[in-house]
């Protein structure tokens, strides 16, 4: 059989087919490659904190989740809590701390919110918070944190 | 335990008996990612409007909701005249279909393990969606997220989930993300299989099982990874209606963008693209009626929701002022340049800059296929005509995605939205770039007979 001339169209299709192989080929090995050796290297980690308890685990990957477990193992149920006003990742961020202090209700502000919330009501202690008086027994973690149960009339 | 298994495989059964009324013909890898996503959706949908009505959050309201659903559906498949389908779609599997089932399940088993290991521990994961189930499981009603958990306008369809899942602990809870990743694939994969791509099919679905970005999603309870399987999985069938224009494929997209807007906030944007290249194609065709058919499932998944957000639990998202006051401004063409080229420049270095590629400020990145998607892309840029639906709507997702960005910027924190959200938000579509890339290469390959 007679083989059909090679024309510049098919010559340049011919190369691109090849151009297009060795793309495929080399992302392929090096996309792959480079996935299966970074899920591996996530494999390790858990298999190194298979032990751990949740406690441990949540301790490593959030700072104030200590601070959280003292707040929910010394407030009852039907808590309400005040909380500092700063949100994002910080202590006062209420939506993060509403999934282990559940079904405890969260509040963030200042006295005014405070006087609003009917018993049992406590008030976190961090830092500077908070900048009001509040009448009540404190309940604390260290010399920095801790609880007042907030008692008006006591 | 062995109760969980029950509640896997009714969901399995509930989404395998609604997929067999669209009367398509579909791959046993794609009736089976698409039980797993359609059948939890729907039971979530049915559980949501049961706690509507007053029931509470318990088991035997569970199976009742299931009864229920399940019997509707035989109803429709009884009206529609379509047999009771317990059929096992089974063709002799080939050897590369063997190889990718067995690193599928290993990729799977491993999301799976981490994801027990792991506790929930990201912010989304706990103060949006873990926060929002844990409370409906523990106050027994969807009006729980009133009160707790951020974002309140937020759609339910992952919280609800998890509320379910917390029946078995927390563990169980992530392994949702775990099954929406292995449901991805076996679309993607089944899909491919339509389009005839064996083994170029099998290397595609492999590099998306092992892109560090997918991965990751499936293991730390963000309401990102289902929404890029429903996404995906709408974009798929619809470019299958372009090339059959078969309906079934049509109405089969539709439902899956509409549980989209009853998965993430954002849902109703994503429809768009479909949208307009779906009026484009019914302008050509001159089938008027396509587009509102499109919209019909839509809206059932997406107004009870959004009745629910505006009368129930009074909560207004802040979204929808950003998006007017955004649509204003590109449409008197007052743009704010700055922002727009502030966002195309953190697209380019995400996408063209290598230390992106594998790890991102510690979170993993998107691997090589970004690259990977565009040098085929120039490379069979005379074919372009051929793929011109999918392409365009893959183009008018990053448009899309550019343009929720820009609104984001007008509150003026535009940097730290890019950083924290702009890899999510191509999750949606990132896999039907590198389906598009497969499609492309396989061709060629039949063509040069390779």
């Amino acid at each position: 059989m007679k083989k059909s001339k090679p024309t510049l169209v098919s010559t340049v299709q011919r190369a691109r087919h090849i151009l297009m192989l060795i793309i495929f080929v080399v992302v392929f090995v090096l996309h792959v490659q480079g996935g299966i050796h970074l899920i591996l290297g996530r494999l390790i980690q858990d298999l190194r904190e298979l032990d751990n308890s949740y406690d441990e685990k949540m301790r490593r990957r959030r700072g104030w989740y200590d601070f959280i477990s003292f707040i929910r193992e010394n407030t009852p149920e039907n808590a309400n809590i005040l909380f500092p006003s700063d949100n994002y990742e910080k202590i006062g961020d209420l939506g993060l701390n509403h999934y282990f202090l559940l079904p405890r209700r969260l509040y963030a502000g200042n006295q005014h919110i405070l006087r609003s919330l009917r018993p049992p009501v406590f008030v976190v202690i961090h830092k500077e918070f908070p900048p009001f008086k509040v009448e009540g027994p404190r309940i604390m973690k260290d010399s920095e944190k801790g609880l007042i149960h907030y008692r008006p009339n006591l | 335990m062995i109760l969980f298994v029950l509640l896997f495989i009714g969901i399995l059964f509930l989404g395998d008996s609604f997929t067999s009324l669209f009367k398509c013909k579909l791959s046993y890898w794609e009736r089976f990612g698409l039980a797993y996503g359609l059948g939890l959706a729907i039971f979530t949908f049915g559980t949501f409007f049961s706690s509507l009505l007053g029931a509470p959050f318990n088991k035997y309201t569970l199976l009742f909701v299931f009864l229920v659903c399940l019997t509707m559906i035989w109803y429709a498949k009884k009206k529609r005249q379509i047999g009771l389908d317990l059929k096992i779609y089974w063709n002799r599997p080939t050897i590369p279909a063997i190889i990718l089932g067995i690193i599928i399940l290993l990729v799977g088993f491993t999301s799976l393990f981490e994801s027990v290991v792991r506790p929930i521990y990201t912010w989304d994961a706990l103060a949006i969606w873990g926060t929002k189930g844990k409370a409906i499981f523990s106050v027994g009603s969807v009006q729980a997220v009133k009160d707790y958990g951020a974002k309140p306008y937020y759609p339910l369809n992952i919280p609800v989930a998890m509320a379910l899942f917390y029946y078995f602990g927390e563990p169980f809870v992530k392994s949702i993300f775990s099954f929406y990743f292995l449901a991805i694939l076996m679309v993607f994969y089944g899909s491919l299989k339509r389009y005839g791509c064996g083994y170029v099919g099998s290397a595609g679905t492999l590099m998306l099982a092992v892109t560090p970005f997918v991965f990751f999603h499936s293991t730390i309870a963000y309401a990102n990874l289902p929404m890029a399987f429903y996404y995906m999985a709408s974009v798929i069938y619809l470019y299958q209606f372009f090339q059959d224009n078969s309906r079934a494929f049509l109405m089969l997209s539709s439902v899956l963008v509409g549980i989209g807007c009853w998965t993430r906030a954002e849902g109703l944007i994503w429809l768009l693209p479909n949208l307009t290249i779906l009026t484009i194609y019914a302008l050509r065709r001159k089938q008027w009626l396509d587009p509102i058919l499109y919209l019909g499932p839509v809206l059932v998944f997406f107004l009870p929701w959004s009745v629910f957000t505006k009368y129930v639990i009074e909560a207004k998202s802040p979204y929808v002022g950003s998006v007017l006051e955004a649509a204003r401004q590109l449409f008197t063409l007052n743009i704010k340049t700055a922002h727009l080229w502030d966002i195309v420049c953190y697209f380019y270095r995400q996408i063209f800059i290598k230390e992106n590629w594998l790890v991102v400020r510690g979170v993993l990145g998107w691997g090589y296929i970004w690259p990977f998607f565009f040098s085929i892309l120039i490379l069979y840029c005379t074919r372009i005509r051929k793929y011109f639906y999918l392409l365009a709507l893959i183009g008018l997702d990053i448009l899309v995605l550019f343009f929720i960005y820009y609104t984001s910027g007008l509150g003026g924190r535009l940097n730290w939205f890019l950083e924290t959200g702009f890899n999510r938000l191509t999750l949606h579509f990132f896999p039907l770039i590198l389906f598009q890339t497969v499609l492309v290469i396989s061709d060629d390959m039949r063509r040069r007979g390779s």
